[in-house]
């Protein structure tokens, strides 16, 4: 995971990172099959709909109902954990792809992390409603954008890369010093 | 504004989340039908101002379709349900009519 740049504001850091892991699983999550091959190769089991499980190396998020995105935190584990879960996987109607070049995540600190969400989201981003180990798919300034809590003052949102700079500048400008006021 | 309940996510979804796919239900005239058929399965749609049965892609979501009913004057929510049914189910067809007695389903 390397920093590309980063914005401090008053309230808010904002930093974008390249080179995060990242691997699409697409399969049938009721197969016996499939939950073995994902806890052999990854220690975590399906998540729920709308919900992350991590653990120390990995996260496994709940994209759709056939789709699931591992995110992969330790540098240079990727190309292993593709190949085990393509060797696991051998002959199930399944799918394992390599994304992270097309993926760039960022990492949005402060305490008023939820207020700069909420000026670009139609999500409900109420403490009660998006909780840690909840994972939203939704649409932030336009564009199409998927974040996760990782502690009560921190959040990571991932969106394509094609759309980063354009996101960032988003980020940025919504972070204005004293542009935000205490909401949630 | 719209906000439909994603049946699949079980979460509201704004209508800025999500892409319109028109008029839900419709069967397809293929090989065998006549010109009159296809021409109607390829361009005849309902354009009520009323009760109204959509297909809706949940895009910025989970990336699926699904069915909606609605009320294109109002825009009431009478519900949502599965693309993979081929017409209303009968709670949203009883919901529709506790609603508006009126309504005829044709
Ligand atoms: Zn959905």
């Amino acid at each position: 995971m390397i920093e590309v740049r980063k914005h401090e504001s008053k309230e808010i850091l904002i930093k974008e990172f390249e080179g995060v892991g990242m691997i699409t699983l697409r399969g049938n999550f009721s197969n016996k099959s499939f939950q073995k091959a994902l806890t052999e190769s990854c220690k975590l089991g399906v998540p729920k709909p709308l919900s992350i499980k991590s653990n120390k190396d990995l996260s496994l998020a709940w994209m759709s109902p056939d789709e699931l995105l591992l995110i992969i935190h330790t540098d240079g584990k990727t190309e292993k954990i593709k190949k085990e879960l393509g060797f696991s996987l051998e002959g199930m109607h399944s799918l394992v792809l390599d994304v992270s070049g097309s993926r760039k995540i960022f990492m949005i600190e402060g305490t008023l992390w939820r207020e700069l969400l909420a000026k670009g989201s139609p999500v409900d981003l109420r403490k009660k409603s998006f909780t840690k180990g909840s994972f939203l798919r939704t649409r932030i300034g336009q564009v199409s954008v998927a974040f996760w809590m990782v502690s009560n003052n921190s959040v990571y949102v991932i969106c394509g890369r094609s759309y980063s700079s354009f996101f960032y500048e988003w980020l940025c400008n919504a972070a204005v010093d004293g542009s935000l006021r205490k909401f949630f | 504004m719209l906000r439909f309940i994603c049946p699949i996510c079980n979460l509201p979804a704004d209508e800025t989340e999500l892409t319109p796919g028109g008029e839900a239900h419709i069967q397809r005239k293929g090989p065998g039908s006549s010109d009159s058929e296809f021409y109607e399965y390829l361009f005849e749609r309902k354009n009520p101002l009323g009760i109204h049965f959509e297909r809706w892609l949940h895009s910025y979501g989970c990336g699926k379709w699904f069915h909606a009913a609605r009320c294109t004057k109002t825009m009431e929510v009478f519900g949502t349900y599965k693309a993979q049914e081929v017409k209303p189910p009968r709670h949203i067809i009883d919901n529709i009519k506790k609603k508006r007695p009126n309504w005829k389903n044709e």
